[in-house]
């Protein structure tokens, strides 16, 4: 595996998604090569700041009533699941 | 049981279900359609179309994955009727990488620079993601989705899941970078260039 290919698995790996194989030889290289480990922290870290940073806030509270609203109008007709029953 | 009681006890087990996601649908909305209005209607939709397809939720299985990937449809289905410009139209379609350029030297050697960053300067540079790397990376880092559930909500391959959340990092990295050179963050603008 060479560089080129480690880094476009970068964020694969920092993830936990690759798969054993895969991983283990990404793991390798990243433990023999400072550019690819310093590529690999780097992908970490902005993912990082992502994760953390982005507050999500939440919906205004008419929602809720609103979503109420449209599932109890006789239009929602949920009438497909309860002949189900 | 009457028909009546019989609705009204589903509908008690849908709320109970569905209703706690509320807030997290709401906030990929706004990602989706970007403004307020629509993330409303959006979050609506996709609920009453759950609400309707219920019985089809296997119990035990991902139930926020399911509305997730009602909530993309949903989405697809709102833009293509009201003849929009293409905000997500395009949500499941390859997005243009973007063009190569050496990050070495950049954020690289400036990691730091992602320390000083708050909650909006990186919303800011998730909003102007293309639609279909936004999605990824809201499906990922904010939602925290594995990729075979990235999958099953966007319909795409698990590869191309990966590929496309590589491309939509990398476009991310390079709009915080600017951002933080912009804002002093990291490496001062040389005097005279480029102001």
């Amino acid at each position: 595996m060479n560089c080129h290919e480690i880094r476009r698995m970068a964020d694969a790996f920092v993830d936990r998604e690759l798969k054993t194989p895969e991983n283990g030889r990404v793991e390798n290289h990243v433990r023999q090569c400072p550019e690819c480990q310093q590529w690999v922290q780097m992908v970490q870290r902005a993912r990082d700041t992502v994760r953390t940073k982005v507050e999500k806030g939440r919906a205004p509270d008419r929602l809720t009533e609103r979503i109420r609203g449209a599932i109890a109008s006789p239009q929602s007709a949920p009438g497909k699941w309860e002949s189900k029953s | 049981m009457s028909p009546k009681k019989r609705r009204k006890t589903r509908d008690a087990e849908f709320e109970k279900v569905a209703l706690p996601h509320m807030h997290d649908l709401y906030f990929a909305a706004l990602g989706l359609a970007r403004n307020a209005r629509d993330a409303e209607d959006l979050v609506q939709e996709a609920y009453l179309k759950a609400y309707r397809n219920f019985r089809r939720f296997r119990a035990g299985t991902n139930f926020k994955a399911w509305i997730y990937r009602i909530l993309v449809n949903t989405s697809i289905d709102f833009y293509r009727r009201r003849a929009r410009q293409p905000v997500i139209s395009e949500l499941t379609d390859e997005a243009p990488a973007p063009a190569a350029a050496p990050e070495r030297h950049r954020l690289l050697d400036n990691m730091e620079a992602l320390d000083a960053f708050v909650g909006d300067d990186v919303r800011r540079a998730l909003d102007d993601l293309p639609p279909q790397h936004r999605i990824v990376v809201l499906l990922a880092d904010i939602e925290g989705f594995k990729y075979r559930e990235i999958a099953s909500i966007l319909r795409i391959p698990i590869g191309t899941v990966m590929s496309r959340l590589h491309h939509a990092r990398r476009h991310l990295r390079r709009a915080l970078w600017d951002f933080a050179r912009k804002q002093g963050y990291a490496g001062k603008p040389r005097r005279g260039r480029n102001p």
